[in-house]
């Protein structure tokens, strides 16, 4: 029994000490590992990785540019410059004074009339329709204005009188205007007014210029009062403030101006240095005409300023122009006139050299110059819209020596590249442009004053593709180019504490302006920028 | 005793060949190998279920084995780890990244029998089991270290194959019955059935990676082929919380497995055994989620075009949809589907010597097989009988590329009580920071009445 008992008092003693070794153990480990002290690590590995890829064709660039741009059929890019200036709208080109005409028709009742019967007679006038000496007109669809009526009749019966105008239709419908007068042992006075609008009126009937046909109608129906023919019946016509929506005949002379319009052009703009060798230019001065009568411009202003210095230009079409117009069936329409400033007729070419920022042109135009009559026609929104187009192909050679630009930076809050020990930047590009670029890349501090730069020097970035023969000149493969700018840490800093960068870049076409080349709608250049970096940071 | 001089010499001999042999491999071990020549010791038939106990017993509820263990053939606690400023430890990438080959591993097991018990019958013994089993198996290369501490910027040009990447970790219920028979004098024969029940895992069918950094653009090309299955109650956070007696008594995620094993008695000195344990699967089919990519893609950074003429918030739409698109790229598929995970099986191949009455030599060969590599680990081990009571192991065991891990065990029993305690390395338990594996493996047993232990050590 007492062996029993030191057997389990052994096996108790183990288990204890059993205990005691997992509790102290656990206590040991929790302290030796430290495994709630556990502060984190520094990362430092050196890492590779791309950045930014992109690509950049012609389109874009199009699409980007607040210019024109426009191709050949081959894919030769232009810089397209317009301007556009529309005459004063045909309104005005005429003048329709107010009419006035009187007339006094007799009238003699027949004398066997009964009591109830009626008697009519038709009386027909030919009044004058007052115009420009100089001016025929043939017809007129008007917009606006009136004709009055006024009767005076000393008829003692019941009558009316109708006024009827052929040559005045509106919508098909000829003219009628019936005026009642009551019996009456006095003279009676009656006025009407009506608005002409939508009425078309024929003027020029039979060949007679400007001679209206009229017929006036007068009826009586007899009544209780005796005959006291012959009676008569005044009409007194006016029509006041006709404006028109068309007119035909013929107008004379009469004078469009254009005013002066400038045309700004942009290549030139930049505050650059640059030298610059285009090969071929052309301009345009299209006019659209929707007069229906020959007109002449004077181009009395036609010159490229730049600086305050101008150049005029000189072509043997100028200075005057005749303007194609359109004929009676095409009323309404523009006929169009181009008139083309080329290398051949003009100095246009010395023109774009001339590196121009802006053209200016103005003119005046007369109609039927000749002063023989001839079929004319307007509408009140006859016009000439004067289009002129600079087109300058990019075709020729450049250097751009300095171009700058300014750029505010705010990356102070916005990143923390304590991190970045350095870091090898490359600039990678595929370039199908025969255009080739240096770059430097100035921090600057809320003055302007500059205190580092990201590169050592100016460096190239992108190689020009090299151009294929003339006439052509177009590039088959591009250029690759792999610039590495190597950024330390406080490069990055500086970059972080930059208010203003200021990017100082140069170009040229290839061979460094010294080749000719051509650009193309399917030009493009792909960029990529990769980094190798060494980083190193708290976790 | 010149015989047993002589003996002792060829012992010594063949053992030093043999660990010569085996120093130039690398070597995982899982976990117990001084244990499994502790055959007084009922729970040894865990490694061998041809091993018959020479007791009836009843284990300990919960306490009859206990074991825990922790390996790495990768860098150590006290080489991932370095002091820091205020008596705090930080990462220390260096030390990893110096200590770490082409193929590495962490695993953490832990196995608790909540019931066991076991009894002869004739010629045979028969044994049963409950317990709860986890492992957890990371394995990983030295180029996912580099790459992921150094960068990529030394292999710009180059292909870096991340593999092997694996992580098995599984946590699961087994009910084992076993059966050991006494076929003759000469062999024992034993098997063992598991039925399963898991309760949680993550597995990875296959994790492969590549990354290729191409010259100057620096073009991240990526090759992406994984499948990882989950089945863990975070899956179902979207349905509630699951509750303990949920996960731990659920019925479904049913396994099978088999434990086989044979010994020999080559004479009255040397004798032999040999087993595969765990062969078998488990099916899983609650709180699934299944993430599959196979995809190739070339990151070529970001495209600059979209972010012209886009105001600040545009600007930060686009950055946010950069990042999402970085993980698209991926093309990762979410699923739930059933998925089966193998069980790691393990081989041993045993040899001992009893030189005497009270001792024993053995020299014992384990391989785990898992995620289609076999893992070797070495160990010899002595065993000496003080008394009727007290029998003692000492162990020496090469694994997890660890050449130094000297083990002990002792096994106390006075009936009806049987203590035990095994570590394969002493002194990965006073200084687990130092040691690449460290395990230990303790238990109480009932001795029931009538069975004998005149012969503790080796019944073959």
């Amino acid at each position: 029994m007492t062996n029993q008992k030191n057997i389990y008092k052994f096996l108790f003693s183990i288990a204890l000490l059993g205990l005691a070794s997992l509790l102290t153990l656990s206590s040991c480990y929790k302290d030796r590992l430290k495994m709630d002290r556990f502060s984190g690590g520094e990362w430092n590995p050196n890492l590779a990785a791309p950045l930014f890829y992109g690509e950049l064709d012609m389109n874009y660039i199009i699409d980007k540019s607040s210019d024109n741009w426009g191709e050949d059929p081959a894919g030769l890019v232009s810089l397209i410059y317009i301007g556009d200036q529309i005459t004063q709208v045909g309104d005005k080109v005429i003048t329709i004074e107010d009419q006035e005409a009187d007339t006094t028709l007799s009238f003699i009742m027949p004398p066997n009339l009964n009591f109830g019967d009626s008697t009519s007679q038709i009386f027909l006038i030919k009044p004058t329709f007052i115009t420009d000496p100089a001016q025929k007109l043939d017809s007129i669809l008007i917009k606006s204005g009136s004709m009055t009526l006024e009767i005076t009749s000393n008829i003692n019966h019941d009558s009316y009188i109708e006024v009827i105008i052929p040559d005045l239709t509106k919508y098909g419908i000829t003219f009628k205007e019936k005026v009642n007068i009551p019996a009456s042992n006095s003279t009676q006075v009656n006025t009407r007014t009506i608005e002409l609008y939508d009425y078309w009126l024929r003027i020029n009937n039979g060949g007679n210029d400007n001679i209206l046909d009229e017929y006036i109608k007068v009826m009586i129906k007899k009544g209780t009062n005796p005959d006291s023919s012959p009676y008569n019946v005044k009409v007194n016509q006016k029509i006041n403030d006709i404006e028109y929506h068309q007119a035909f005949g013929y107008f004379h002379q009469y004078t469009v101006n254009f005013d002066e319009k400038e045309i700004a052009i942009g290549l030139f703009d930049n505050e650059t240095i640059f030298d610059v060798v285009l090969e071929d230019a052309n301009l345009k001065l299209i006019f659209k005409n929707s007069y229906g009568m020959p007109i002449d411009v004077n181009i009395n202003k036609f010159y490229v300023e730049k600086d305050g210095l101008t150049k005029d230009i000189t072509s043997t079409q100028l200075p005057n122009i005749s303007l194609n117009y359109p004929g009676l069936f095409d009323v309404g329409e523009f006929d169009t006139t181009i008139v083309n400033f080329t290398n051949a007729n003009s100095n246009i070419v010395d023109i774009v050299n001339f590196a121009p920022n802006k053209l200016i042109f103005s003119g005046i135009s007369q109609t039927n110059p000749t002063g023989l009559p001839l079929s004319n026609f307007v509408l009140d929104t006859s016009a000439i819209n004067l289009s002129a187009e600079l087109e300058i192909p990019l075709f020729g050679r450049a250097v751009v020596y300095t171009m700058q630009d300014t750029t505010e930076l705010d990356l102070e809050n916005d990143y923390d590249w304590t991190s970045i020990i350095s870091m090898d930047l490359n600039i990678i590009t595929d370039n199908y442009f025969p255009v080739e670029s240096k770059l430097q890349v100035y921090l600057a501090d809320s003055n302007y004053v500059v205190f580092d730069s990201l590169f050592t020097k100016q460096e190239q970035i992108i190689n020009a593709a090299i151009p294929g023969p003339p006439p052509s000149y177009r590039v088959t493969s591009p250029m690759h180019n792999m610039a590495t700018v190597t950024l330390m840490n406080h490069n990055l800093e500086n970059l972080r504490k930059a208010e203003n960068i200021i990017i100082s870049s140069s170009a040229s076409t290839y061979d460094n302006g010294n080749k000719i080349i051509k650009i193309y709608n399917d030009y493009k250049l792909k960029f990529h920028l990769s980094a190798k970096a060494e980083y190193k940071t708290d976790y | 005793m010149n015989t047993k001089n002589n003996t002792l010499k060829k012992i010594a001999t063949t053992v030093f060949i043999g660990l010569s042999l085996i120093w130039s491999i690398d070597s995982f071990a899982q976990y117990d190998l001084g244990f499994y020549n502790l055959r007084s010791v009922p729970q040894t038939s865990i490694s061998n279920p041809a091993f018959i106990p020479d007791c009836n017993y009843i284990g300990v509820p919960g306490l009859s084995s206990i074991y825990g263990g922790i390996g790495t053939n990768g860098a150590r606690y006290n080489q991932i780890f370095q002091s820091t400023e205020g008596d705090s430890i930080g990462i220390n990438p260096s030390g990893i990244i110096d200590n770490v080959k082409s193929y590495n591993n962490i695993n953490a097991n832990a196995t608790v029998q909540w019931l066991s018990g076991g009894m002869k019958w004739k010629d045979f013994y028969f044994t049963a089991s409950i317990s709860d089993i986890t492992e957890n198996n990371i394995i990983y290369s030295d180029k996912f270290i580099q790459l992921g501490f150094k960068g990529n910027a030394d292999k710009i040009g180059e292909t870096v194959e991340l593999d092997p990447l694996a992580i098995k970790m599984i946590h699961y219920r087994e009910y084992a019955i076993g059966a050991a028979w006494d076929f003759n004098d000469k062999f024992n024969f034993g098997a063992k059935a598991k039925m399963l029940f898991g309760k949680s895992a993550v597995n990875s069918e296959k994790m492969d990676f590549a990354l290729t950094t191409t010259e100057d653009y620096y073009n991240l090309d990526v090759k992406s082929n994984f499948l990882i299955n989950t089945s863990i109650t975070a899956n179902k956070y979207e349905d509630g919380d699951v509750s303990w007696s949920e996960y731990a008594f659920y019925g479904s995620n049913i396994g099978f497995g088999l434990d086989l094993g044979a010994t020999y008695k080559l004479d009255d000195l040397w004798s032999f055994s040999a087993s595969v344990l765990d062969i078998g699967y488990i099916q899983f089919d609650r709180f699934l989620k299944t993430y599959k990519s196979e995809t190739e893609f070339t990151y070529k950074g970001i495209d600059a075009m979209q972010f012209d003429g886009v105001d600040d918030n545009e600007t930060s739409d686009k950055w946010e949809s950069v990042s999402d698109s970085l993980i698209d790229l991926f093309d990762i598929d979410e699923s739930a589907e059933k998925f089966i995970v193998p069980l790691t099986t393990k081989i041993y191949l045993g040899a001992d010597y009893q030189f005497s009455d009270i001792e024993t030599i053995s020299a014992l060969a384990r391989f785990d097989i898992i995620k289609g590599r076999i893992r070797p680990s070495f160990s010899a081990s002595y065993c000496r009988k003080i008394n009727d009571n007290i029998s003692l192991m000492g162990s020496y065991a090469f694994t997890n590329r660890s050449y130094f891990n000297v083990g002990a065990g002792v096994v106390a029993r006075f009936d009806p009580i049987q203590v035990y305690i095994a570590t394969d390395n002493i002194i990965g338990i006073i200084v687990p920071d130092k040691v690449r594996y460290t395990n230990f493996h303790i238990g109480v047993n009932i001795i029931l009445p009538g069975t004998n232990k005149k012969n503790p050590m080796v019944d073959l």
